[in-house]
């Protein structure tokens, strides 16, 4: 072994322009090394073979799992750096190779199983997120006076026929009326979901469209004019005598 | 068995459990002298001396051969500024200053010497874990680890001239950071 003060140090040993001379740093490194010769404590190196033997196999996927547990992900990279090494080293013994393959297998399956998980949970979402037409819909349906019903959500190429158009800004309501009013058959539900829809394919269109009257009002007014009204059987409201202003006729007084 | 470097390394690179043991018991000093130099507790040179041999036996499908001492020497420094950095920074390059004496083997001085001494391999720890790499590892393997330069090129690839510019411009940082140092 050679000095330490040979070799590459000629470079560093010019003199110095200013502050401590170019060879003070390894002349302090010299003195440092050279008054430091200590003596291991007696019986490391059986201690060390000691732990080697007992040691578990270079690859073992114990290793890795400490490290998972430990949360030191570079360390775990590198114990699936060695198994893969591992795997891939022909003088590896066999069952080395084949721990080190099983922790690479188990490790890929695991990562693609979260990734699919993830997928699976994430995906309907961002859906969501993308649709908020729709997801207003969902909201309007299940709001107050609406029990769940298993009504499919109406497709985009549906006819629009059946509907009338509903501007943007009216979508709120437009989903109150469909889960609040006093029309709740499934069909109708359906058309309104589907003229949301639609005029989120043509909002600049449907901007300019006039605020069509609403099924309900158009019913009461289409009820004032012949004088009936629609309500509810239930509450003894149906066809139930009016006059032309919507009150309720008085009943023939008996003679 | 093996009569020499050439040899053992060839039964390391073949997984030889005797020329392990056999590298175990002949560098043991060696490695705890690199460990000692850059930690400066005998107790975490112990326990960093036994990491190293604990990664080289796991390293042994990466040695293609070469000097084993020099590789050994490599993984020792690592390990061990890995160990410092590690430490807490209110500890961080400190040594209880009985240790750092005790370790020293020196002859029959003044104590004053002794601590002055125990002081300077503070301070010399302190300023060559603060190097960055690569002038750390060069400056380590150069004056810790005894190796030549053309081992050290050897061992990390790197051209000799490159490995000599790196040496003269770690020193030259080491240098600068010495003039920084209060006295």
């Amino acid at each position: 072994m050679s000095s330490p003060m040979s070799g590459g140090d000629r470079q560093a040993s010019e003199p110095a322009q200013d502050g401590l001379a170019h060879d003070a740093a390894p002349a302090l490194l010299v003195r440092y090394t050279s008054g430091s010769a200590v003596e291991p404590p007696p019986g490391l190196a059986a201690r060390i073979v000691e732990r080697v033997i007992h040691a578990p196999l270079p690859a073992d996927p114990r290793y890795f799992v400490s490290r998972l547990a430990r949360l030191d992900g570079r360390g775990a990279a590198r114990e699936l750096r060695y198994a893969t090494r591992a795997i891939a080293d022909r003088r590896s013994p066999l069952l080395l190779r084949l721990q080190a393959l099983a922790l690479v297998m188990v490790v890929g399956l695991a990562t693609g199983a979260i990734g699919v998980a993830g997928a699976v949970t994430v995906g309907p979402l961002i859906d969501d997120l993308a649709r908020p037409s729709t997801r207003q819909a969902d909201d309007g349906r299940t709001g107050p006076g609406v029990t769940a019903s298993p009504t499919p959500r109406p497709s985009p190429d549906a006819p629009a026929a059946s509907a009338p158009a509903v501007s943007g800004p009216a979508r709120g309501r437009a989903s109150d009326r469909a889960g609040g009013s006093s029309d709740r058959r499934p069909g109708s539900r359906a058309s309104v979901q589907h003229a949301i829809e639609q005029s989120d394919r043509a909002p600049a269109v449907q901007a300019r469209t006039p605020r069509p009257e609403p099924a309900a009002t158009r019913r009461q007014s289409a009820s004032r004019r012949s004088g009936t009204t629609s309500g509810d059987p239930a509450f003894g409201m149906a066809d139930a005598p009016r006059n032309a202003d919507g009150r309720d006729e008085p009943e023939p007084r008996e003679r | 068995m093996f009569v020499d470097d050439h040899s053992l390394a060839r039964a390391l690179a073949a997984r030889d459990g005797q020329a392990f043991r056999l590298l175990v018991e002949r560098e043991t000093s060696y490695v705890f002298r690199i460990c000692w130099r850059i930690l400066g507790s005998v107790d975490e040179a112990e326990d960093a001396a036994q990491e190293t041999f604990m990664l080289a036996y796991r390293a042994l499908g990466t040695f293609r051969g070469g000097n084993p001492r020099a590789w050994l020497a490599r993984i020792a420094a690592r390990e061990s500024f890995r160990r410092a950095r590690a430490r807490s920074s209110a500890r961080a390059m400190s040594t209880p200053l009985d240790d750092g004496v005790v370790a020293t083997v020196r002859g029959p001085g003044d104590p004053a010497s002794e601590v002055l001494a125990a002081e300077e391999g503070r301070l010399v720890r302190r300023v060559v874990a603060e190097l960055p790499e690569p002038y750390r590892e060069v400056v380590a393997l150069r004056y810790f680890s005894d190796l030549s330069l053309a081992d050290i090129a050897a061992l990390t690839g790197r051209p000799l001239g490159t490995v000599k510019a790196q040496l003269y411009r770690g020193l030259d940082r080491l240098r600068r950071q010495l003039e920084e140092e209060p006295t």
